[in-house]
């Protein structure tokens, strides 16, 4: 073997042990699959967005709005028993919908909305 | 394969040809599964790293300047995907770096010296820095030149020259048994 570590040309031999290690199999398939994600989400549309996106844009309010909607509801629960009336955590919930709704959903909730519904909450 | 060359597929996408995409996809996907690979263990979230950066690169295409070579630039996104997941995801240890299955063909001695050769590099290469695995990969096997390496790192030349150096004599001694056969 002639190459050693200090040839500043790239070495054939662990360029191919590398090369065959680290490929993917099915390729075609990972062209279809990613040509498939494209044609759902064409760029400049809401679609567009990778879902790790929409997830770390929904994120932040998301728990900022659930944090929130959990110090008003420990609140209205304090001063219902203060006050002789027991308050519900349902009811200090109330407003609150909906995160809880968005929260039980399937699909990836709109940041939009649900900032929007926080913002409107009484 | 694509014979018509990357600038002409970039002016063609900017155009709102999609097709042209799909040719970018499959002349730049190979390498850009294998980069991820080196960056997560879990093959599966290598591919999803890889359409992350893809898609991303398409969504930037109008400001890349077609000056510039495309191929250190779209793996610069798949790069910067394949970290972003890699902190986002729980790390998932399900398979070592890279393995795939082995040929139906191989007899079982062959098959089993191809799994300890997969074996013992997944090891070699699990012992690099993640900056070293990336320069001897993209050095050794993908053909980028040292100077296309620290771009795409951010680092200077020398740093590329000095990781390639490190992490090519860590593979010949963890793999010397093996080299010996396939060199």
């Amino acid at each position: 073997m002639t190459h050693d570590s200090f040839d500043s040309r790239p070495d054939p031999t662990i360029g191919r042990l590398l090369r065959d290690h680290l490929s993917g199999k099915d390729h075609d398939a990972f062209v279809a699959r990613v040509r498939d994600a494209a044609r759902q989400g064409r760029p400049g549309s809401p679609g567009g967005l990778p879902e790790w996106e929409l997830l770390a844009r929904w994120f932040r309010p998301g728990i900022a709005a659930a944090a929130a909607i959990l110090v008003g509801a420990l609140v209205g629960i304090s001063q219902g028993e203060r006050g002789g009336s027991i308050v519900s955590l349902a009811e200090a919930l109330g407003p609150a919908e909906a995160p809880a709704e968005l929260l039980a959903a399937d699909t990836q909730p709109d940041p939009q909305v649900l900032l929007a519904r926080i913002l409107e909450a009484p | 394969m694509s014979n018509v060359p990357d600038s002409e597929l970039i002016a063609r996408l900017v155009a709102g040809d999609e097709e042209a995409f799909g040719r970018l996809v499959a002349e730049h996907g190979p390498a850009a599964r294998r980069l991820a690979r080196l960056v997560l263990r879990d093959p599966n979230d290598a591919d999803d790293a890889v359409q992350d950066g893809l898609l991303a690169a398409w969504r930037a295409i109008a400001r890349f300047d077609p000056r510039r070579p495309f191929r250190p630039w779209l793996m610069r996104i798949v790069l910067n995907a394949a970290r972003d997941l890699r902190r986002r995801r729980i790390v998932r240890e399900t398979q070592p770096l890279g393995g795939h299955e082995a040929s139906r063909e191989a007899t079982p001695d062959r098959q089993a010296g191809r799994a300890l050769l997969r074996a013992r590099l997944a090891e070699a290469l699990a012992t690099l820095p993640e900056r070293a695995r990336v320069a001897v990969t993209l050095f050794d096997a993908e053909g980028y030149s040292h100077g296309e390496i620290a771009e795409l790192l951010d680092v200077p030349e020398g740093t590329v020259r000095s990781d390639v150096f490190h992490a090519r004599r860590n593979l010949r001694v963890l793999l010397a048994p093996f080299l010996e056969e396939v060199g």
